[in-house]
């Protein structure tokens, strides 16, 4: 058990050194952030223009729903798909098999490095820039924040686990760019991320309520603004842990059906 | 003769295609659910208000339907400038190009031609038709052509600002990441652009003119003859802005001394 923490601590550090290198990509990334964080902001704006609520928020709820939830999204977003899915495609994960290590668990502490290097040099840089230029509201209190910061945790255990699910499609299929493609954008619109799923029909609520998506995205922000208390609270979280635990589960489940019938390109 | 190589390089493209036709679905799929996220959200915000700084759901919708139009043709036809920086400059991918009797930069977008994007340009069309049948307009006889001529000078307005950005590789070899902090700013002419703040309206209509890659153009075929005039510089504007990006290629491609190896 000791050396297998040693084992997983190193992976994190040589992960998290390995993108200290490419620090200048995410100095412009918080850019990137803010103008799509702004694009929204001019809109709601206008949107907003006349009237006072929309579904039951303020123009300030609103902006600060935006905001949180895209520099949520510094954090728990990776490429981990497409690294499983590159290892597969070149032949490459035939030597990681090789290795004395559980492939998926190696690749779910590099993720862990890559959250705590975002964490760093791309979430909190990202947000301070983001207070200085938008209208955002701090944390509704103490508490929220704390909940806050357990919730974007379990963000990036779901999101994290979906990402090895799309990788693991290369098993399968090499026609992965566009399936990854496909998975981001999905994922940005029923996460909650491009609009707050409580303005959504209330059908389509109803259906959202039972996939995991929302655990990304719109659950964290809700808990931020102090819209989910109590049991609310509770039944949100306990939703998150248990999506990030099923879904976890089924990717090793699946890994270790891809791994019997995996065939390894050239040689 | 340069007509010839255009009709040459399509033939290889499409024969590459047909060897992938799975990722070809998949592809034009992904391209499309892009739009139908944009789209989303338009329709998710008119469940909750009737207008937008009073722009109508049919109106943005079909404001939202031009824009696709020429951003589709963009990534159809400019594809390549994304890969300038990286493949061609700093790779050395451009030697290849420039032994060749044939201009560089089309070389370049053709080599690199997507057809997938093209399922985002007839969403969008159909969008337009959407709309403008909510809206009671009837077509007038003229509006295909101009249509077609305010599109190219939309996909003109990216294809010089991308063109440029991509030059600017000659100069700084590393990844400069300013192309996808400009591309992300192309969200924001897919909206009336009269709805933002003047700063804002300011700067998307004469420094970074993507207000004309949507709104302006897209506004004349929903009879918002207000904005005609506006709609009317779009291919002035197009040609304007592609002229700059080429002369900056031009004289950046004149400073390249190969990468040496």
């Amino acid at each position: 058990m000791n050396a297998w923490l040693k084992l997983q601590y190193e992976v994190i550090r040589i992960q998290f050194m390995k993108m200290l290198a490419y620090r200048v990509v995410y100095f412009t990334g918080v850019f990137n952030y803010a103008i799509n964080i702004g694009a929204y902001y001019f809109l709601w704006e206008a949107i907003y223009r006349h009237r006072s609520l929309i579904g039951g928020l303020t123009l300030e709820q609103m902006v600060t729903y935006v905001a949180v939830a895209w520099i949520s999204r510094t954090f728990y977003f990776n490429n981990v798909d497409r690294e499983i899915a590159d290892d597969v495609r070149t032949g490459k994960v035939a030597v990681e098999l090789a290795r004395p290590y559980d492939y998926l668990t190696f690749k779910i502490s590099g993720a862990l490095g890559e959250a705590l290097f975002r964490l760093f040099f791309f979430t909190v840089p990202g947000s301070i820039f983001v207070y200085l230029l938008f209208p955002v509201a701090w944390p509704a209190s103490m508490a929220s924040f704390g909940w806050f910061g357990l919730s974007i945790i379990l963000s990036f255990a779901v999101n994290n686990a979906i990402n090895l699910l799309t990788g693991m499609t290369a098993f399968y299929t090499l026609n992965t760019t566009g399936i990854i493609r496909a998975k981001h954008i999905s994922i940005d619109l029923l996460s909650g991320l491009v609009v707050p799923i409580s303005l959504f029909p209330e059908g389509l609520q109803l259906w959202l309520k039972w996939l995991p998506f929302q655990s990304i995205a719109f659950v964290p922000t809700m808990i931020y603004t102090g819209a989910l208390q109590g049991d609310a609270l509770v039944d949100a979280l306990s939703r998150q842990f248990l999506w990030a635990l099923l879904l976890s589960v089924l990717a090793w489940a699946l890994f270790a059906i891809a791994r019997r019938k995996m065939v390894v390109q050239g040689g | 003769m340069d007509r010839e190589i255009v009709w040459i390089y399509l033939q290889q493209y499409v024969k590459t295609k047909l060897a992938y036709r799975a990722d070809f679905i998949i592809e034009s799929t992904a391209d499309l659910l892009y739009q139908a996220v944009s789209l989303a959200f338009v329709l998710i915000v008119f469940t909750q208000v009737p207008d937008i700084a009073g722009w109508t759901r049919d109106e943005i919708i079909g404001i939202v339907g031009y824009f696709m139009v020429p951003f589709a043709l963009f990534n159809c036809l400019f594809r390549g400038s994304w890969y300038i920086r990286d493949q061609y400059i700093v790779e050395g991918q451009l030697d290849r190009v420039l032994i060749r009797p044939v201009n560089p930069l089309l070389q370049i977008y053709l080599e690199m031609i997507e057809l997938e994007p093209l399922s985002g340009a007839v969403f969008g069309i159909a969008l337009m038709g959407y709309a403008r049948s909510r809206l009671g307009i009837d077509l007038i006889w003229w509006e295909p052509f101009v249509f077609v001529i305010l599109v190219a000078g939309s996909v003109l307005v990216y294809g010089g600002i991308f063109t440029a950005l991509a030059a600017t590789g000659f100069w700084a070899e590393g990844r400069s990441g300013v192309s996808p902090l400009i591309y992300n700013l192309t969200g924001y002419g897919r909206y009336p652009v009269s709805i933002y703040k003047g700063a804002v309206r300011w700067v998307l209509t004469w420094v970074i003119p993507f207000a004309f890659v949507g709104f302006y153009p897209g506004a004349l075929f929903l009879r918002h003859d207000e904005l005609a005039l506006y709609a009317g510089l779009t291919p002035i504007v197009g040609l304007i802005i592609f002229g700059l990006g080429y002369r900056y290629w031009i004289y950046g491609l004149s400073r390249y001394r190969g990468t040496g190896s």
